[in-house]
């Protein structure tokens, strides 16, 4: 797991926002599988770390979760997210987006010259 | 917001564990199934995808960890283990626990309970709003013995005129007078004010209306308000009172309001009417009759008033040297004037409570170096498992935290009991010395005090023990039977805990011890009489009924003769006043014949005091020089005076008193000449004064007063005669009320109650003091002889004999309380210096009671170290040796 990217923590948040607003209420595994399979298989995450942030988004109240029954009928727990929390996924997807807009301003140049 | 909302999710998080860690491991259960299921889709064996599912996950337990610490706050949560822990070991040693938490709670409990005395009687003495911006305002003649006096009507009126700091100012009068109609004559205390006095300390009546200005006009001063007391007394607090008529000194007057309960300012008062000066009275500069208190205005200190006071004061001054020379003004918070008895008293009080807490705080130090020491092995075990030494630490004063609090709420129910027990043990007549007594108790500032208290002392007695304890030799420590090692340094700073503790239990009973004789001394003024066997009745004649001085003399020559004839009485004498009473006599000034004339400024001034014959053998004062007052000292015969021993020393220094003639100022030129015919032993009239005041006394016969105390010397119980007493009064004046009916020795006891309340509180903290030294050396020699036993043992086994090998070991226990007595003893006697200088003037420091004190601290200290030491050589060495 060491060659592969690590992920920190404000990313994570972020993809499992997006994530949870592009397939609607999943459980943590359904999450963890789609981050990979969204990122080519170029990100691993550790499955162990996805609760603790799910957990405090839910502490925040940008998601909420309840139990159901999963695809092939398993007990699961669903995640959802709230009114905040599509008002955060937008929030922040504007901030990244501008971010990366300013961070691409910066590498175009060295680009232009080579 | 969202941050608080997560922390208020994360505090929930701490509870409901089992629960939350059922559903959580659900949730982790669920997801490896789901893994798993994926994974045999992929052709896995199923080992292997359970294998692969694990890993993904990064281990179940440590997916656990990682959700539970952002779950709850870990921070907290070890905190509440710590204490959580703590009690479960205090519980496991009740008998370390009950004396830790005894120790604590009568040191903390004690500075709770002068807190709150000194939280009623200093800071807020007097319930009113504005307490912060009222000022009394006083004169002093400085060099004259005029401290802080009332002050003179012409002066209170110019004042009032040009002054610039006040709001307000106003003035009052306080004087008795006696009611009568409805029931028994009462003898009230009257006050009389100025205009401006109800707006001043923004107060209004409860019922009806406070003085009208016009009313302080002479002959329209027919008004009085009254306390919602003398109403509930009284009238029984009926509603038709307001607009009724009461009779005060014969003289009928309207009552048109009542005040709220709980207003009663100057203390003690029922009755207030308006202050009706007459034109010649307001002219008046050199009779300081009126009290002057003043609002000061929005953003005046108390130092920009008094500089604005000083400057109209030198005004005055100049206009009329005669009478205002050398006059100065002091402005004063009205707090600390009321407060101004009872400070030095509650000070002092509070030191002591300080220096009892700091004991116990030694004390309790000792025991924790004890158990750190019994502990060595399970915090080595602790910390040879992985425990930090910060962790050890915190989890060791989790402990003393949980001592402290225990101790702090322990000591709050004793502090209660005190405040309780203060507020009773006053007998009401005192507590006019101390307003705000009765507002004593425990209040939320008390409380957040002893929280304090609490926390303050955790750190003061576990901080020191927790880091030397968490520090062990981790090898020798863990050694099966190994001696714990590096305790040379642990003793010492034991060593030295036990030398405070010494040094600050002398200091206590150093001050309990002169506290005491001091107020011994007081009641031992009378070497010759028995007060006990003294009846005191006072009587104070209207003036109105009683103009005449004839019928004032006749009345009291009748009333003595009545009593003298009554069955067991042996001697019947009257004054103006009795000494050590608190209430002062009135000062006069003297012109001495033969003298040039006095400079502008300069003054005599003499404690007058009227006495009918035999008053000195009655309360067995002895007469130093010349006679004392015959029955043929009568109106008509030449004026006499007898003077005390401060006078006769200040003002005829190196010369004979007797035979020479005074005059009192202020009395005309006709005033006839007295002549001195005595000189009396000194006699103090409050406990409280510091120095001696010079005094003059007067006969009954020659300046009549209407208000005077009979003191009866009776062979049989002078309680029994009370009644007889009191008719033999109504037989002479069927209207006369009788006040104050008790024995002399009643008096002084009740007069003096703040002080004995003072000394038996020292005494509490001085037994307390001395029984936790005792403790404290106890502990520490029993800590050293267990250490040594082997030594012992071995020493005996060689043929040492027992007496040099317990004297070895009790001189080590000596060394310890010499060096605290050493240390002790010029903190002692700085203290007997202050309270020699501040408390009383009872207080003086006697080396025979600290050479005493100091050698009960030695004997005591010498028991508390033989004992174990004794009980060590008593086992037999072979068996000792054996264990080894």
């Amino acid at each position: 797991m060491a060659d592969k990217a690590d992920i920190w923590q404000g990313t994570l948040t972020l993809m499992v926002l997006k994530t949870l607003e592009a397939m609607g209420p999943q459980h943590g595994y359904g999450i963890a599988r789609r981050i990979e399979q969204v990122s080519g298989q170029r990100l691993a995450i550790n499955y162990g770390t996805l609760y603790p942030a799910l957990l405090k988004l839910e502490q925040e109240g940008y998601i909420a979760s309840e139990w159901g029954q999963s695809e092939n009928n398993r007990r699961a727990r669903f995640y959802r997210l709230t009114a905040a929390g599509r008002r955060q996924v937008r929030k922040e997807a504007q901030e990244w987006e501008r971010a990366t807009d300013i961070l691409a301003r910066f590498f175009a140049p060295a680009e232009e010259g080579r | 917001m969202r941050a608080l909302r997560a922390w208020f999710f994360r505090m929930a998080g701490i509870f409901r564990k089992q629960q939350r860690d059922r559903e959580l491991a659900a949730e982790l259960d669920s997801h490896l199934e789901l893994h798993i299921a994926e994974n045999l889709l992929r052709g896995m064996t199923p080992q292997e995808a359970r294998r692969q599912a694990l890993l993904k996950l990064g281990g179940l337990e440590q997916a656990k960890e990682l959700y539970r610490d952002r779950r709850g706050l870990p921070a907290l949560e070890s905190f509440f283990q710590d204490l959580r822990y703590a009690l479960r070991t205090l519980r496991s040693s009740p008998g370390f626990a009950a004396v830790a938490v005894l120790t604590l709670a009568l040191g903390i409990g004690a500075n709770s309970a002068i807190f709150s005395v000194a939280k009623a009687l200093l800071l807020k003495p007097l319930p009113f709003e504005n307490l912060d911006r009222l000022v009394a305002v006083r004169e002093s003649l400085p060099g004259q013995g005029l401290k802080a006096t009332a002050v003179s009507p012409a002066d209170f009126r110019d004042w009032t005129q040009r002054q610039a700091a006040f709001q307000q100012t106003a003035a009052y009068r306080v004087r008795s007078a006696t009611l009568t109609g409805g029931g028994e004559p009462e003898l009230l205390r009257v006050t009389y004010i100025s205009p401006e006095f109800f707006s001043a300390l923004q107060t209004n009546a409860a019922q009806g209306r406070v003085l009208l200005p016009e009313e302080s006009q002479p002959g329209r001063d027919r008004t009085v308000v009254i306390s919602h007391g003398l109403w509930q007394r009284r009238f029984a607090g009926v509603s038709g009172v307001v607009g009724s008529n009461i009779t005060l000194d014969g003289r009928a007057v309207t009552v048109v309001g009542i005040l709220p309960l709980g207003f009663g300012f100057p203390f003690g008062t029922d009755v207030w009417g308006p202050l009706a000066l007459s034109p010649q009275q307001w002219e008046q500069r050199d009779t300081r009759i009126l009290y002057v208190l003043a609002h000061l205005k929005r953003g005046v200190t108390v130092a920009q008033a008094q500089a604005d006071m000083q400057g109209v004061a030198r005004r005055i001054e100049q206009q009329h040297p005669l009478t205002n020379a050398g006059l100065t003004v002091s402005v004063i918070p009205l707090r600390d004037v009321q407060s101004a008895f009872s400070r030095p008293l509650v000070l002092v009080l509070m030191g002591m409570a300080g220096f009892l807490l700091l004991i116990g705080c030694a004390n309790v130090a000792s025991l924790l170096f004890a158990r750190g020491a019994s502990r060595g092995k399970e915090i080595a075990l602790r910390m040879a498992l992985g425990a930090s030494r910060w962790r050890i630490v915190r989890q060791l004063l989790a402990e003393s935290l949980t001592l402290s609090l225990l101790g702090g709420a322990a000591g709050l129910l004793l502090a209660r009991g005190a405040a309780d027990y203060v507020r009773a043990s006053l007998p009401p007549g005192i507590a006019r010395h101390m307003t705000g007594w009765d507002r004593i108790g425990i209040d939320g500032g008390v409380l957040a005090l002893t929280l304090a208290v609490a926390l303050l002392t955790t750190l003061l007695f576990g901080l020191l023990p927790a880091w030397r304890t968490s520090r062990p030799d981790l090898n020798a420590a863990l050694k099966e039977g190994g001696r714990l090692s590096g305790l040379g340094r642990q003793s010492r700073i034991w060593g030295a805990l036990v030398a405070v503790e010494v040094a600050l239990a002398l200091v206590l009973l150093v001050g309990a011890g002169l506290t005491i004789k001091g107020f011994w001394r007081i009641l031992r003024l009378f070497d010759g009489a028995d007060p006990a066997g003294i009846l005191v009745l006072q009587t104070a004649l209207p003036e109105a009924k009683y103009k005449d001085p004839q019928r004032i003399t006749e009345f009291y020559q009748q009333v003595a003769a009545r009593m003298a004839a009554l069955p067991s009485v042996t001697s019947v004498s009257t004054a103006s006043n009795t000494p050590l009473n608190n209430r002062p006599n009135p000062v006069v000034e003297l012109l001495i014949e033969g003298r040039p004339a006095l400079q502008p400024g300069e003054r005599q001034p003499v404690d007058l005091m009227v006495i009918s014959p035999g008053y000195f053998a009655t309360l067995g004062i002895p007469l130093l020089r010349g006679r004392g007052f015959a029955e043929n000292d009568q109106a008509q015969a030449e004026p006499v005076a007898i003077i005390s021993e401060m006078a006769a020393r200040r003002y005829w220094p190196g010369d004979d008193p007797l035979g020479r003639r005074v005059r009192r100022t202020g009395t005309g030129g006709d005033a006839q000449w007295i002549t001195i015919v005595g000189v009396a032993a000194d006699v103090k009239q409050s406990w409280f004064d510091k120095e001696i005041r010079p005094q003059l006394y007067l006969p009954a016969a020659q300046s009549p007063r209407p208000g005077m105390t009979f003191l009866l010397r009776t062979t049989a119980g002078p309680m029994d005669l009370a009644a007889i007493a009191r008719t033999q009064v109504l037989a002479v004046d069927s209207h006369q009320p009788v006040e104050h009916l008790q024995t002399l020795e009643q008096m002084f006891i009740e007069e003096t109650s703040p002080f004995r309340f003072a000394a038996e509180l020292m005494l509490a903290f001085g037994a307390i003091a001395l029984v936790l030294a005792a403790v404290g050396v106890f502990g520490v020699m029993s800590y050293s002889v267990s250490q040594r036993t082997q030594e012992i043992d071995v020493r005996i086994a060689l043929g040492a004999r027992k007496a040099d090998v317990l004297w070895l070991i009790v001189r080590q226990g000596m060394a310890t309380a010499a060096i605290g007595l050493c240390a002790g003893l010029p903190l002692a006697l700085l203290l007997s210096r202050l309270m020699a200088s501040q408390l009383f003037g009872v207080v003086a420091l006697e080396y025979t009671i600290l050479g005493a004190i100091a050698l009960l601290l030695a004997a005591v200290t010498l028991i508390a170290s033989c004992i174990p030491t004794l009980r060590a050589s008593c086992v037999d060495p072979m068996i000792a040796l054996r264990c080894e």
